[in-house]
């Protein structure tokens, strides 16, 4: 995964916060509901806007008060989560 | 000819004009307790397409009443061997869409009125919606779908008259009192559920009409609502034994919960 890359919402998700935690409906893929965690959940939220990996460890640091290395690398594996699951496309 | 026929939906009313006799006489036997005759709101036309299969197809007047619905050729309904239940999946479908349009949900539940509030229990299949109706003995809405609105500001239950299961619905309503998620076990303990559980348990329990998927908007009205109805009305998951002592125990375990929590849950 390049740093550089920016990472972007798929189309055709709807997606909603309840108590910290978000719950994501993809429209193509019926009977699926994605639950994300806190930090999850703050992550999602920074992708509203056009984020690159970078960005989104700022973000994780300063919210959670952790690490360089430690943020670099919970983003990167919730981001091929992400991915994986078709919720996330990077450009 | 045309056979015109009204029901009454969650306040709410669909007219159906249908051009084959026997079909309007099978909807005007079953949806008798929901017949109304106000101004429809809704009207759907449903043409009988001639030939050695019976197919009903749904006509463009839908589009008259601001909703952009496509009718191809998957849409249409097809009835084999006079089975109703063909006709009765697509007519559901096509009112449950355009209600959640209208901003009201339908979730996989059964439903009984007790001291004039609504309890609601859902579940899988095989949970028991329908055999704790039956021994819950109140007045039962409906033993599998369960329509729910905002009205006044407070979430109101309403019974469906599709997909009964033996149980004859009544048309009737009454604001939430509580949802109740099943699970079978061989003891009993009620747990009262957090907001995001709710919300999940809801969202897995909604029933979503194949066409709601084409718009965003519908599914984001369904969010809203769904997380409205985790704010203002309690949820709990109900393992339960089945006997007829039922609503002593939901009551009792009910009431041990609010009095720990504080929280007003009428019920006697």
């Amino acid at each position: 995964m390049r740093l550089q890359n920016y990472i972007m919402k798929k189309k055709d998700l709807v997606s909603g916060t309840v108590e910290n935690k978000t719950f994501i409906i993809d429209l193509k893929k019926k009977n699926v509901v994605y639950e994300l965690n806190r930090a999850g959940s703050f992550i999602w939220g920074l992708i509203n806007d056009k984020k690159s990996i970078p960005d989104l460890v700022d973000g994780v640091k300063k919210e959670f008060g952790i690490g360089e290395k430690k943020a670099e690398a919970d983003v990167k594996q919730f981001i091929s989560t992400l991915k994986k699951s078709k919720l996330v496309i990077s450009k | 000819m045309n056979y015109t026929l009204k029901i009454k939906i969650a306040d709410y009313v669909f007219q159906c004009i249908i051009e084959d006799f026997n079909l309007y006489k099978i909807l005007r036997n079953k949806y008798r307790a929901f017949s109304d005759k106000r101004r429809a709101d809704v009207v759907m036309h449903f043409s009988l397409k001639h030939d050695n299969r019976r197919y009903y197809k749904l006509k463009d007047d839908f589009k008259k009443h601001k909703i952009d619905f496509n009718v191809n050729s998957k849409d249409m309904c097809r009835i084999i061997h006079n089975n109703f239940y063909g006709f009765e999946n697509f007519l559901s479908s096509v009112i449950y869409y355009w209600l959640l349009h209208k901003k009201v949900i339908v979730l996989h539940a059964s439903g009984v009125i007790r001291n004039r509030k609504a309890y609601v229990f859902c579940g899988k299949p095989g949970a028991g919606k329908t055999t704790i109706a039956k021994l819950l003995g109140s007045q039962i809405m409906n033993d599998n779908e369960i329509l729910i609105k905002k009205r006044n500001s407070k979430f109101v239950a309403y019974s469906s008259p599709f997909k009964r299961r033996g149980i004859k619905p009544k048309n009737i309503n009454a604001p939430l009192a509580g949802i109740f998620f099943l699970k079978r076990r061989n003891f009993k303990k009620i747990t009262k559920l957090g907001k995001d559980q709710a919300f999940k348990h809801i969202i897995i329990n909604h029933y979503i009409p194949k066409f709601s998927y084409q718009y965003k908007n519908d599914v984001e009205n369904l969010f809203k609502m769904c997380i409205g109805i985790t704010g203002s009305a309690p949820c709990y998951e109900l393992s339960f034994k089945l006997d007829k002592k039922i609503w002593r125990d939901i009551n009792a375990l009910t009431k041990l919960h609010n009095e720990k929590e504080g929280f007003s849950f009428r019920n006697s």
